[in-house]
């Protein structure tokens, strides 16, 4: 499948260029783009990042570890201290709320660096250096047949330049 | 910055609303009317309901004002219209510093160590002259910050003073625009002043309320002390008056000046603060009950005993058998908050963590009108309840309910009465909520 990689200046363009063509059916398209820019992110997927579950993840292996963990070790080792109960919950709240936010931190880094794709890994043929400097760009994989309507489209929504990547 | 944040902001005179209006100021009366009945009839009730309103509505008032305080140095640009109703509730804090002289005459009602002395060491700090003498001369100095405040943050909105202002507001309108020198040159100075009179302003009303907290509210148990209490006071104050400006400000959406600007972003804004309010709220109390609970000193923690009840402390005896009960029995019975103020505690919780936390988690419901805005009245009403909580225990012990009946729903009335007369005064006639300037 041939693989087209338009060229933008303005975030904003970028954004609308992959409304349109999710608009049109064209959904396997990969963005770049050197900041963050949030139109460019909603525009690419609307959904809430699948980070989140990561940290829900990791802050309830969390605070179950951290009463759990406890709980386990004043019945190990019981000690009388002045009459109050093996398992109190007021104490265990603090170790319960360090391990929810420790493993929770963790576990949403992990899930950062899943999500986003940013481990060891060849580059996207797509991707050229000036999109880490001050341009955008979008790779839209299309059918054969579909190549010339994307280009037409993309030159009409203010690409640059657009470019044809086979294999 | 942003050109948003550059729109010059006009004074949007407008009629008080009526019959609003006309309720406010009867609730007032009303409640002079309650307090005095109860003066004559129930002197104790009276005062300590006078105290707790006295105490919730100054808290909230100088909350209000400290907020957009906060909002002047850090220089933010989001709050847009809730920055003018945070300062609108600021009005209150000169009718605070004048209640605190009111007080004075109910002391012996309200405070164990002025009716009967001070415990043992502890006359030197806690006598009427000390007491009052600092307490009242703090609130004077935080009323005329207050009023140099709102005067500078709202100059420039006053520009051609206030078209249609009639009376006082036009001659205070006058007064405070003499000298005029342009919408721009006025604002960039009155950004510029505020720059440097608010951080100092922050943190006098830190140092200066908490001591006023002290001796108002913890010094009612003389026996007990909490580094933390006066902290814990404030941070009441402004996440009550971050709810109330939030309210306000839902109220005011489809208000004349006001279209297009309580946006969705502002009130997503508003929510997050209002979800924060309420963590940092329990952290401040959780993190002075632990130590307390763990310590389990007697002077310590009869101030929560009388409030939570006895089951949140550790109060199972040294005995054997009390010993073997706790680790099968984590000792919470929903019996037991009849002890203390229990139940009254729960709703406490209920109202100013649990709602506000888990109905705000997501952002949806930070953007939704209908749910955001019963949110933050929980908020609101949650701590009343809390202030209630927290002065009522210390002389009435046991009766949950103290802080209900006729006289305590007057004195409310009269204080809501009269603290929504003073903010409408303030909204409607002079110096009114500032709206951007539509071109």
């Amino acid at each position: 499948m041939p693989t087209l990689v338009s060229v933008f200046d303005l975030p904003d363009d970028t954004a609308l260029a992959i409304r349109k063509l999710k608009g049109r059916g064209f959904d396997d398209l990969e963005s770049y783009s050197p900041a963050p820019f949030e139109q460019i992110d909603d525009a690419i997927d609307e959904r809430p990042s699948k980070v989140r579950a990561f940290t829900l993840v990791g802050g309830l292996t969390g605070v179950f570890t951290g009463f759990l963990m406890q709980i386990w070790m004043s019945w190990e080792w019981p000690i009388k201290i002045a009459g109050k109960n093996f398992a109190s919950i007021p104490p265990y709240v603090i170790i319960g709320f360090e391990l929810t936010i420790l493993f929770g931190g963790i576990l949403t880094l992990i899930g950062f660096l899943l999500v986003g794709r940013l481990y060891p890994r060849p580059l996207d043929k797509a991707y050229s250096s000036r999109f880490s400097a001050e341009e955008f760009g979008i790779a839209v994989t299309v059918g054969d047949r579909d190549v010339a309507e994307v280009d037409a489209l993309l030159r009409s929504l203010s690409a640059k330049e657009v470019t044809l990547l086979d294999d | 910055m942003s050109a948003a944040g550059m729109e010059i902001e006009k004074a949007n005179p407008r009629p008080l609303p009526q019959p609003l209006t006309a309720i406010c100021a009867g609730a007032a009366v009303l409640g002079v009317v309650a307090f005095v009945y109860g003066l004559m009839n129930d002197p104790q009730t009276a005062w300590l309901a006078f105290h707790a309103n006295f105490i919730y509505f100054g808290t909230l008032g100088q909350g209000g004002l400290i907020l957009a305080a906060i909002f002047c140095t850090v220089g933010a640009r989001w709050p847009g219209p809730y920055r003018r109703i945070a300062e609108g509730l600021g009005a209150w804090v000169p009718v605070t510093a004048v209640l605190s002289v009111v007080g004075y005459f109910g002391r012996h009602y309200i405070f164990e160590w002025s009716r009967e002395g001070a415990a043992h060491g502890k006359a030197v700090w806690l006598n009427d002259a000390r007491v009052y003498g600092a307490d009242v001369t703090i609130l004077v100095l935080l009323a005329i910050w207050a009023l140099i405040f709102l005067r500078t943050s709202l100059r420039p909105t006053l520009g051609g003073g206030s078209p249609g202002a009639t009376g006082f507001a036009k001659t205070l309108s006058e007064r405070w625009t003499s000298g005029w020198k342009g919408d721009r040159e006025e604002r960039d100075a009155s950004d510029a002043k505020l720059g440097k009179m608010a951080p100092p302003m922050i943190l006098f009303f830190a140092i200066g309320f908490s001591l006023v907290m002290f001796d108002q509210v913890m010094s009612m148990e003389q026996l007990w002390f909490s580094n933390l209490f006066g902290a814990y006071m404030l941070w009441g104050g402004i996440a009550s008056a971050l709810s109330l400006t939030t309210v306000i400000a839902l109220l005011h959406r489809k208000s004349p000046g006001f279209e297009g600007q309580i946006t969705e972003a502002r009130m997503h804004d508003a929510g997050k603060l209002i979800f924060a309010f309420a963590i940092f709220w329990l952290y401040l109390f959780f993190a002075q009950y632990l130590v307390i609970y763990y310590g389990n000193l007697p002077e310590e923690t009869i101030f929560f005993r009388d409030r939570l009840g006895p089951q949140f402390l550790i109060d199972k005896g040294y005995t054997e058998a009390a010993f073997a009960l706790s680790w099968t029995d984590w000792d919470f019975k929903w019996a037991r908050l009849n002890e203390g103020w229990g139940w009254m505690s729960m709703i406490v919780w209920l109202c100013n963590w649990i709602i506000p936390f888990w109905v705000l988690l997501g952002q949806r419901p930070k953007k939704t009108v209908w749910i955001a805005g019963p949110v933050a009245c929980a908020v609101v009403v949650g701590f009343w309840l809390e202030r209630n909580l927290l002065v009522w225990p210390s002389v009435v012990k046991g009766d949950q309910l103290a802080w209900l009946g006729p006289i305590q729903i007057g004195v409310l009335l009269g204080f809501a009465g009269a603290f929504a007369l003073v903010f409408l005064v303030y909204s409607r006639i002079f110096p009114s909520l500032a709206v951007p300037e539509r071109s």
